[in-house]
């Protein structure tokens, strides 16, 4: 005798009915259990938690069908049930399948061909039920996974970038949030013998892989920085790397990298496809544009360096896209306003940076679709 | 983001409507790879209906070029919008990928590039 198919329970004070319902569905592969009363039936169902389906008569003493179905759901299970019924009582069996029926059978001359076919549907549709649920128990679990890991991702990355810089001679201004916990915006500032580095980038997008190319530029710009004293050369090796890294992705890095010459009070700039970079000189605010192509594309790109004069009370401001491009509700971007805000707001780098934050928040009404950073710096 | 595609002559024209944004950059890499595996190999993208792009949509056009020029086909863009164009004059991506200013002039570039790479 096959069981393999599940195991059924046949609820009827009939036991004519009962034995012929279990003949059939035994000869079709179920182990079939029988109940004559609704108290039995819930006791098997308490006992017996391989039951996987019941078939139950509506008229039967001290508990009828309707009664059963409810203190079963009351129970908390879920197991399918199919109610008999007469001709008659179609109105009935609408009632049952309102209080958690799953399927009626009129019991007439061919309940031997509808049942087995009315089980095996019902038993389908509870089978991808389940499957259902544990499909959607495995996504929140990997959502649940995938939060945990960003929210790690998101503490190291911050760990990475330096909050705070102590540069002896300067004073910076330093703002940094990612739109999406992680993103690909970097800064640093590097002492080396002769001269101080600073930096400013933004990887294209802001998934996963944007974080981990953020955090190999972080390493890789450090440690040029520390053996080359050339912002040509830096941006040139460093555009090499992540051609070769980056390959055929289209992804990119839009850099601006300054190296100043503490001696000679010159800035020294390449900016590759980033923001305008502002100089404030006194009175004056040069705009430092871009001087060559974004990181990525081409090993063999080339770039023009640009030399400024950056004296002590010259402030430099770098940025990223997300502050240019946030928007207001008519969607005009920030950008036309920014020069307007880098002229009057007056103040050290660190009230620039709060200042200028707390006016693009207001403008957009604090919806930033992208990462933000903000780095001024201050030659004292 | 939804896309036109029409042919004239043997270049195909891509008009994608909408956004160029990083939830979009997978379609428009779907739709170019579509049009390679049907051996396509010119392709015009033209722009004019692109109201934004950021750096993950720059990112998706070079991509796109590359799968393009790799196949041995010839790919431009054409009629950016002021913003789009910003973002490619800035990246420098206009020295990288054909731009043209209107549709019309891209198919003129296109067939002029198909014609010498085919050496005539």
């Amino acid at each position: 005798m096959e069981t393999g198919k599940g195991t059924l329970l046949v609820v009827d004070d009939d036991a004519f009915v009962s034995e012929m319902l279990a003949d059939i569905l035994d000869g079709d592969g179920y182990k079939v259990l029988t109940a004559e009363r609704g108290m039995e039936a819930l006791k098997k169902l308490e006992d017996l938690p391989e039951i996987s389906l019941v078939i139950s008569d509506m008229n039967m003493p001290e508990m009828n069908g309707l009664e059963l179905i409810e203190a079963i759901r009351k129970s908390g299970s879920d197991v399918p049930i199919i109610i008999l019924t007469g001709n008659s009582e179609i109105s009935v069996a609408i009632a049952a399948l309102n209080k958690g029926a799953n399927d009626y059978l009129i019991k007439d001359e061919n309940i031997n061909e509808t049942i087995t076919i009315s089980v095996e549907k019902v038993m389908e549709k509870q089978q991808l039920k389940l499957q259902n649920i544990q499909l959607m128990e495995n996504l929140a679990q990997k959502n649940r996974e995938l939060k945990k890991e960003r929210t790690l991702a998101s503490k190291v990355q911050a760990n990475i970038l330096p909050i705070k810089l102590q540069l002896s001679g300067f004073q910076t201004g330093i703002y940094y949030r990612p739109s999406n916990q992680i993103g690909g915006d970097f800064f640093d500032a590097l002492e080396t013998k002769n001269s101080i580095h600073f930096l400013i980038g933004d990887i294209s997008g802001h998934s996963t892989s944007s974080a981990l190319v953020m955090a190999v530029c972080n390493g890789m710009f450090r440690s040029l920085g520390q053996t080359m004293e050339n912002p040509l050369e830096i941006v040139t090796a460093a555009n090499r790397m992540l051609c070769q890294m980056l390959m055929d992705s289209g992804m990119f890095l839009t850099l601006a990298y300054m190296t100043l010459d503490r001696e000679n009070n010159v800035l020294s700039v390449v900016s590759a496809g980033h923001n305008p970079v502002f100089l404030f000189n006194g009175t004056d605010i040069e705009t430092i544009e871009s001087t060559g192509p974004v990181l990525g594309w081409d090993p063999d790109d080339d770039w023009e360096v640009l030399e400024f004069p950056f004296n002590p009370g010259s402030t430099l401001f770098l940025y990223t896209d997300g502050l240019v491009e946030a928007k207001n509700s008519s969607n005009e971007e920030f950008e036309a306003r920014l020069i307007e805000s880098l002229i009057r707001i007056e103040g050290p780098p660190d009230e620039l940076v709060t200042t200028l934050l707390r006016e693009v928040s207001d403008f957009c009404g604090g919806r930033f679709d992208d990462d933000l950073t903000m780095f001024a710096i201050k030659r004292l | 983001m939804d896309y036109k595609i029409e042919m004239a002559h043997d270049v195909v024209v891509l008009v994608p409507t909408g956004n160029l944004v990083a939830s979009e950059t997978e379609s428009l890499k779907s739709q170019v790879e579509k049009l390679i595996e049907k051996k396509f190999r010119c392709i015009l993208l033209d722009m004019s209906r692109i109201d934004f792009m950021d750096s993950s949509g720059l990112g998706s056009v070079m991509a796109v070029n590359k799968l393009v020029t790799g196949a041995g086909g010839v790919f431009a863009c054409a009629a950016l919008q002021e913003g789009v164009r910003k973002v490619f004059r800035v990246t420098r991506a206009d020295q990288k990928i054909a731009v043209a200013a209107t549709q019309l002039e891209g198919l003129l570039q296109i067939q002029e590039r198909t014609l010498h790479v085919k050496g005539l």
